[in-house]
């Protein structure tokens, strides 16, 4: 394998809006290729989490080293890099994009372009790559494949008349993309036996090989043995194994050489020592600069987690380190609530990475956890010049001592057909959005441009969009900057106290009306006591929203049939454990999912 | 030491399933009620055989002291085999003479002759309160043969299951009979002799107000039944009332006003106007919800306060016994049929639930059933059943709940639970659960 031809070598990922059937391509590729069999396949062979299989998304970039038989009769490599589709996740398709030297655009013959194509698509010019279009669901009835061949060539300005029309369902002309991928996309370039010079595009942990780096080769070769530097960390460590990604497998090689996309263990102790972006050298012979990597991503949804039980702080710590090894944004570090007791305050890039990283904490980690509402990062001046970074409304300095408030906006775009422009407007002036422009694709599409509060949409502008659209509007945003803006801090008090894990910041136009939800919503979680709980709204000292939870008066177990004292004992156990999952605020015991239905207050 | 114990014998059996009703208890035909009694009486032998028997035990077991054939409605079943059930059980145990024996009965199984032309008056407002498709006649027949059967069993106290003693009330619930039915069974069973009669009575329906439920009970009150049993109506999932009234349900658990259901204020109202009204008629009540003249408190359901032994029969029985707790299986099909097909096979397959009780479970089924008697429980009496436990399990609690005023030291050692207590029995007695 030391010698492998660079020219026969295709490096490329798959790149769409979401469910525009880009894992579905890729297991089709897979299977084509004769990798596995269909038998063997389970569907989506990349998506290898169960939580991604259970959404139907891609949340990691996965890659796959395959080998095809091409028409020329020569058989070339392809390293198949796949990537996540939602606008969270944007990250990371740019650190597959770095690794690659193509991309094949799949858009679906029904929808056409839609917001995160676009942004997709943009990802990819910034890395230089050359895009393919692949025009899919060709099945469906509603295909239009000419209309959206036509969309393409208007909107990104790329050649698509000879764009694969395929239906990957179906394994309909799959070949042709094949057959594209070796004409179109560039074969990669680098000298074997320059310096090493490689880029960390994701690494996992595993607790028997320790941290995986996957890299892409630019220049120079490593094999076992070969003594290595982190160009960023400065970590050094002698290399154990290199290799080549099956499916689903890790496959041992003598060599990776420039071209090439594989893995690397090495004798590394710290996960931190690997940083995803960083460059790979020879430590006796290291290359003159780093690779450029990619831009940084930071988080820009906040949220404090807590362990359910205590105990597990530890526990939750190291967790949350292993899954930052292999997603760089996500950002931790340690906090303590009055109401919640030792957590982390975490940073992620939007609502559904927060979801995703709880799931995983829960499911791989089988860590129980309390979330609090998430909050956006505000810019705090203070009368005395001090500017701060708020994560946590908790920390809000006092109101006297601030003079100016700022929030992130974000500059989104909205995709929608024109029957829906003016709900679809409606929702974002409504989010006090500030209208930018709006662009006709064609007679019956448009793309809306409107600058929004970040805070305005994290929580639930997503499903609102698609409610308001019957599902129809795709959206993308970019953070645009911060702008001034009035905003309070809105504090929840349950029984006269106030309880930290529950404040958030808010516009003051909307306090009311956020405030008015969230007592609603404590209200159904809040189990009746022995005596009255208020629940309130407050601005300072100004209480704004009131709820009551009323005294529980009667509780009596029913006749006991027969003398089935085992099921009476059932109920009593029943009560008892319920109690056991609060959490005690003053004299109250608030249930822990209490913290986490204030997440989602509807739309309306 | 000789241990009295107690026998149930479950009668799954109804004319027509309640509106609130999420027991045990289905219509059925004659042949798979017959069937039922075959099994039972199979059971009855086997459980004499191996509780019984048990040769070198210290402690054997002594005679009954009370039985209590419950359902469903018992009434259902054709004189013979009522009188088939006790000849079994007074050949396989030793009944005391002075044992108390009940059964629950429905006053629309008792009908008098030519139902057909009584049953079509039944309904108040001149439409039919029910039809009658389905219902079996012979259910309703044979009073008279039906109460000599009762009698020479030895049953000697009835419980009526009347529920209200307004007919709409009664036509809500899905009840079989009218209040005059009632009336005129209640005084035949009265001229048979029977002089031990409890009436089951439910407060709290859809649509009740206070008034109407202290009509009933001083209508009830007045007849001297020795024994008035007064729930409040629980909604159970899986019940024709829960599909109706479940936003009211949900509405009543937040503490807000119901629409149909009497609030949580309203219930607590009757609730303590029962112990008014019926202490005026020289009821005492015993239990939470349990109500007697001196001396007529039902010995069979103090058993079950008082962690006594017993035996039960049939799908669903429960059984205590030498500290074991047993739970029969639910479903009739794979009752019938085990003892009389599968002969030695049996025991393994009749109990759905055996639980040993170990010192902890014990201590706290002494405490939270004990609590549901009126006279609580007595600190000298569990401290001799385990010795040093109220310290190191209770007496914390003890205090922490008198302090909220839900238990209460009513005289030296003795303690109950308090009229708020009672009211959030459940909340308190979830406390009697050790940690």
């Amino acid at each position: 394998m030391a010698n492998i031809d660079q020219s026969r070598i295709r490096n490329f990922c798959i790149i769409a809006h979401i469910d525009h059937g880009k894992s579905t391509l890729a297991d089709r590729i897979i299977e084509m290729t004769g990798l596995l069999t269909s038998r063997e396949m389970q569907s989506q062979v990349l998506d290898n989490m169960d939580l991604e299989r259970e959404r139907g998304i891609t949340i990691k970039a996965q890659a796959v080293r395959i080998i095809y038989k091409a028409k020329d009769g020569e058989e070339y490599i392809f390293n198949l890099i796949d990537t996540p589709g939602h606008v969270d996740f944007n990250y990371e398709v740019s650190r597959s994009l770095a690794a690659c030297d193509g991309a094949v655009l799949v858009v679906d013959a029904a929808q056409g372009i839609e917001a995160q194509t676009l942004a997709n698509v943009y990802l990819a010019l910034d890395h230089d790559l050359d895009i393919l279009p692949v025009i899919n669901k060709i099945d469906l009835p509603s295909a239009e494949p000419q209309r959206v061949i036509d969309e393409i060539e208007d909107v990104i300005g790329i050649e698509a008349q000879d764009a694969p029309l395929i239906s990957a369902k179906n394994g309909t002309n799959i070949e042709a993309v094949l057959e594209q991928i070796v004409e179109r996309i560039p074969a990669p370039t680098g000298d074997p036996a320059a310096p090493l010079k490689a880029l960390i595009f994701d690494s996992l942990y595993d607790s028997y090989k320790g941290v995986i780096v996957f890299c892409r080769l630019r220049e120079g070769s490593v094999r076992v043995g070969t003594p290595i530097k982190m160009m960023a960390t400065g970590a050094v460590a002698e290399v154990v194994e290199v290799g080549i990604f099956g499916a689903g497998q890790f496959i041992p090689c003598d060599e990776l050489s420039a071209g090439m996309v594989g893995y690397i263990t090495a004798s590394l102790k710290n996960v931190k020592d690997t940083r995803v972006g960083d460059t790979i050298t020879e430590a006796n012979r290291p290359c003159d600069e780093p690779l450029p990597g990619y831009k940084k991503v930071n988080p820009m949804v906040y949220c404090g987690m807590y362990p359910a039980d205590g105990a597990k702080y530890p526990d939750l710590r190291d967790a949350l380190e292993k899954l930052q090894l292999n997603d760089a944004s996500l950002q931790f570090e340690p906090e303590t609530s009055v109401a919640l007791g030792f957590g982390f305050r975490c940073g992620f890039l939007g609502l559904l990475h927060l979801e995703i990283i709880q799931e995983r904490l829960e499911r791989e980690y089988n860590l129980d956890l309390v979330t609090t509402a998430p909050s956006v990062i505000y810019k705090v001046h203070k009368t005395d010049g001090e500017v701060i970074d708020l994560t946590n409304p908790t920390n809000l300095p006092d109101p006297a001592t601030i003079e100016y408030m700022e929030e992130p906006v974000v500059a989104a775009e909205i995709m929608v057909t024109s029957e829906f422009i003016g709900s679809i407007m409606d929702l974002c002036q409504e989010r006090r959005g500030i209208y930018k422009s709006i662009e006709y694709i064609e007679s019956t599409r448009a793309l809306i441009k409107y600058d929004l509060p970040l805070n305005e949409i994290i929580y639930d502008f997503f499903d609102a969009l698609k409610s308001r659209s019957r599902g129809y509007a795709s959206f993308d945003y970019e953070l645009k900057g911060y702008m001034r803006s009035d905003l309070v801090k809105l504090d929840i008090l349950i029984n006269k106290e106030e309880v930290d894990a529950l404040s958030f910041i808010v516009h003051k136009d909307t306090a009311y009306e956020r405030g008015r939800k969230m007592c609603e919503k404590l209200k159904e979680e809040i189990p009746r006591h022995l005596f009255e709980i208020p629940i309130q709204a407050a601005i300072g000292s100004k209480v704004i929203a009131r709820e009551t939870v009323k005294a529980m008066r009667k509780d009596v177990l029913a006749k006991c049939y027969g003398g089935d004292i085992t099921r009476k004992k059932k109920l009593l156990e029943k009560q008892k454990e319920g109690k056991k999952r609060m959490r005690q605020i003053g004299n109250v015991e608030i249930p822990q999912k209490a913290f986490m239905s204030v997440l989602k207050l509807e739309d309306g | 030491m000789v241990k009295k114990i107690g026998l149930y014998i479950h009668i799954p059996f109804c004319v027509r399933k309640c509106n609130y009703c999420d027991f045990l208890s289905m219509p059925a035909s004659e042949e798979v009620k017959k069937a039922y009694v075959d099994e039972l009486i199979e059971e009855i032998k086997y459980k004499a055989m191996v509780f019984m028997d048990m040769e070198g035990s210290s402690d054997d077991p002594g005679a009954v002291e009370s039985i209590y054939i419950g359902g469903g409605t018992p009434s259902i079943l054709m004189p013979e085999d009522i009188r088939r059930i006790m000849r079994t059980i007074r050949q396989e145990y030793e009944i005391d003479n002075t044992a108390e024996i009940s059964m629950e009965i429905n006053p629309g199984t008792l009908e008098f002759e030519n139902s057909d032309d009584e049953l079509k008056n039944i309904n108040n407002e001149g439409e039919p309160s029910f039809t009658y498709n389905g219902i079996n006649k012979s259910d309703i027949m044979y009073r008279n043969e039906k109460i000599d059967a009762w009698k020479e069993s030895g049953i000697n106290r009835l419980s009526i299951g009347l529920q209200s003693a307004d007919n709409k009330e009664l036509q809500l619930l899905g009840r079989i009979h009218t209040y005059e039915e009632f009336l005129e069974n209640y005084h035949f069973l009265r001229e048979k002799g029977f002089n031990n009669i409890n009436v089951d009575l439910m407060s709290a329906l859809p649509y009740q107000s206070e008034v109407n439920w202290q009509s009933t009970l001083e209508k009830i009150a007045s007849l001297k039944p020795e024994h008035i049993s007064a729930y409040s109506l629980i909604i159970e999932e899986n019940t024709p009332f829960f599909e109706r009234f479940r936003e009211d349900v949900a509405i009543r658990e937040k503490g807000g006003k119901p629409r149909v259901l009497p609030d949580e204020d309203d219930e607590i109202s009757m609730y303590e106007r029962t112990g008014e009204i019926l202490s005026e008629y020289g009821y005492k009540r015993y239990e939470i919800s349990n109500y007697s003249q001196p001396g007529f408190e039902c010995r069979h359901n103090i058993r079950y306060w008082k962690r006594g032994d017993y035996i039960g029969f049939g799908i669903g029985a429960a059984s205590l016994f030498k500290d074991k707790r047993y739970k029969n299986i639910s479903d009739i099909k794979d009752y019938l049929g085990l003892f009389t097909k599968e002969e030695y096979l049996h025991y393994k397959n009749l109990y759905e639930e055996t639980i040993l009780l170990d010192e902890r479970s014990k201590m706290e089924e002494y405490m939270f059933l004990g609590f549901r008697m009126s006279e609580g429980i007595d600190l000298d009496d569990f401290e001799k059943e385990f010795p040093g436990a109220f310290e190191r399990h209770y007496a914390a609690t003890f205090s922490d709940l008198a302090s909220r005023a839900l238990l209460e030291e009513y005289k030296p050692g003795r303690w109950r639970l308090t009229d708020r207590g009672v009211n959030i029995s459940n909340y308190v007695l979830s406390f009697m659960l050790i940690e």
